[in-house]
């Protein structure tokens, strides 16, 4: 890499995680205020944060919201997917751009027209409203890392194993889910961060006892500016640091969000 | 055990595309057959239907009597290997080949020695935990041959099993490939457009061409008495005449050919008239140049050798000649020294005999 690339690189890198930095050092500070760098080290913020029903909560229904909602994208994504690669169907196309079309939907949008459509059905500030508002919002991530990964599987080895005897379900079982298995797996792993992370979908739909954690934080912010919010914060980035981890440890992020090779 | 195949008037249809064509073959018990032609001629879209992998539109296939049709693909008790090889590439090969009789619910206790013996009969016992990526390609070839044959099936199907091979490991696998099914037993159906190959390894050989049965033979009678003029290019070379009747004297067709004033002699055939168009064609090896022609080869030519190509076993010579370019092959073996090869620019006569000639009309 030339030296140019190679400054120019390190400036996007410094550029991207200085927020990030900023942050987490913020929530190590043993000030009773915001300070960078921190003044001192401590973790006296991280333990107020814990034990605070106002973040516990929130956490917990964060927690909740992004497993059920992945569960929904991918029981949607995922035979869609399979049948979009497998069966070229007229309407095929149609049915991937539909599917796809969140995406370059704005999300405050989204959640305006969830929020009128929700309110009319009486659903207004369930969980199952915010379940469906993330699924909707997650799907289009979980249908174009299985569709990546599953039009690169060889279409013979699925006919193999049926001709070998495996009726429709064994096949999928034995042969086609661990085959796409990495990209089920990215899928999910985007879905649960993008849902934990998500704010205006949440904003509008949650009940005081459905807030999630980002919406929690933003109603902190409103009356508090105290090291609180970067300890919450932090702990945020941990987790998704260490999804992020286990994905790249165990598929390799390369290969699952740009090339479809399964090998 | 070995099954009795059967395929009546099956058809292909798709959209406004006719892939095959109300083809029928019986596959006798044991019999190794060839589906031969050139690309999109059917013959991969008819052993999918025999597998179920596709459904005919019409016609009807059936395995010792009974109608296949109604069962699915995963219940008919068919062994399929794939052009890719289709190996999973997430088990090892043991697991590969136990596959089909993990399906078939086959008590685990016998299951291992079924593998060893599936592996065995494809000399790859030592390889059962390596993965397929960690195989050279023919050794691929063997697992998807063992994966195919463990279960016992009723019908072994190969999609151009040795398309994917260099040269000199198909020659290899051919005969390994041969002397398994007579081993086994079982009956066979192998796709493949290397006529060569068909003409080797099967008991007989099925021409398809545009979806139809053009001839369904055994491979010397197919060579020797092909029974269209495709068939008689596409399998073997020929020279080719095209020409008309001129006369029919006895048993004796004489044809005008169309590039010269020369005269074609061929044995007379139902069907051909005074007038008719033909093409006549001549094997390579039919031809034999020079003084060492039978006395009861009436057709003859003079010509100027242009190349030669050796082969090995085989000479063939271009030589210019009032009828076109002929192509001429002899066994190397029969020129001494002296005259081989034939010098570019020597004169020479080349003749055959009349029934050498084959002959068919031309639309």
């Amino acid at each position: 890499m030339s030296r140019g690339l190679l400054a120019y690189s390190i400036g996007i890198v410094v550029f991207l995680a200085a927020p990030i930095v900023i942050v987490v050092g913020v929530a190590f500070t043993s000030a009773d205020f915001v300070s960078f760098p921190p003044t001192g080290v401590s973790l006296r913020w991280f333990k107020r944060v814990i034990s605070d029903p106002e973040f516990l909560g929130p956490l917990w229904n964060s927690a909740k919201l992004g497993v059920t909602s992945t569960f929904v994208s991918l029981a949607l994504a995922v035979p869609a997917a399979l049948a979009l690669v497998r069966h070229r169907f007229r309407l095929g196309a149609a049915i991937q751009a539909f599917m796809l079309s969140p995406l370059s939907l704005p999300t405050i949008i989204l959640a305006v027209g969830l929020l009128f459509f929700v309110a009319r059905i009486g659903l207004a500030g369930t969980f199952l409203a915010l379940v469906a508002g993330h699924a909707v919002i997650t799907v289009p991530y979980v249908l174009r890392t299985v569709l990546a990964v599953y039009s690169g599987v060889n279409r013979e080895v699925e006919e193999a194993a049926t001709v070998l005897g495996a009726g429709p379900f064994r096949a999928f079982w034995h042969i086609t889910l661990p085959l796409i298995m990495p990209g089920v797996l990215a899928g999910a792993i985007f879905s649960f961060l993008l849902s934990f992370d998500e704010v205006p979908v949440a904003l509008l739909l949650s009940a005081p006892d459905t807030t999630t954690l980002p919406v929690s934080i933003l109603s902190y912010l409103v009356y508090n500016y105290d090291p609180a919010v970067a300890a919450v914060s932090a702990l945020q980035v941990a987790v998704i640091f260490v999804l992020l981890l286990v994905l790249e440890r165990t598929f390799g992020l390369q290969r699952v969000m740009f090339t479809s090779s399964n090998k | 055990m070995p099954a009795h195949l059967s395929i009546r008037e099956v058809s292909k249809v798709y959209g406004g595309q006719t892939a095959v064509d109300c083809v029928s073959l019986e596959v006798e018990q044991g019999e190794f057959v060839a589906l031969l032609g050139p690309s999109g001629c059917g013959k991969t879209t008819l052993l999918r239907t025999i597998a179920g992998l596709i459904m005919p539109t019409s016609g009807d296939i059936s395995i010792d009597g009974k109608s296949i049709l109604e069962i699915p693909a995963h219940r008919r008790g068919i062994g399929m290997v794939f052009q890719s090889y289709a190996l999973f590439p997430h088990m090892t090969v043991s697991d590969n080949v136990a596959f089909g009789l993990r399906m078939a619910r086959l008590p685990s206790r016998d299951i291992p020695e079924l593998i060893r013996e599936s592996l065995r009969l494809v000399r790859l016992e030592s390889l059962g935990s390596r993965y397929p990526h960690q195989l050279s390609g023919g050794q691929q070839q063997r697992v998807a041959i063992a994966r195919a044959i463990a279960t016992k099936p009723k019908v072994l199907l190969l999609d151009e099993p040795l398309a994917a091979l260099d040269a000199k490991l198909r020659e290899v696998m051919r005969v390994e490939l041969t002397e398994l099914q007579r081993r086994l037993g079982l009956t066979t159906v192998f796709v493949t457009h290397d006529q060569q190959e068909a003409l080797a390894m099967a008991d007989r050989v099925a021409v398809l061409r545009d979806g139809h049965l053009e001839q369904y033979d055994p491979p010397r009678r197919m060579y020797d008495r092909p029974a269209s003029a495709f068939v008689a290019d596409f399998v073997g070379q020929m020279n080719h005449f095209p020409g008309r009747v001129l006369a029919i004297d006895g048993q004796t067709v004489h044809i005008g050919t169309d590039a010269a004033d020369c005269r074609i002699l061929a044995q007379r055939r139902d069907g051909i008239a005074d007038g008719d168009s033909v093409t006549a064609m001549v094997r390579p090896e039919r031809m034999v140049i020079g003084s060492t022609a039978p006395d009861n080869a009436a057709n003859r030519v003079r010509g100027v050798v242009s190349t030669t190509l050796f082969s090995g076993e085989t000479t063939h010579c271009i030589v210019e000649t009032q009828l076109g370019k002929l192509v001429v092959a002899e066994r190397s073996q029969d020129r001494t020294a002296d005259d081989f090869p034939h010098k570019p620019g020597s004169e020479i006569t080349i003749a055959w005999r009349v029934e050498d000639t084959h002959m068919f009309p031309r639309t």
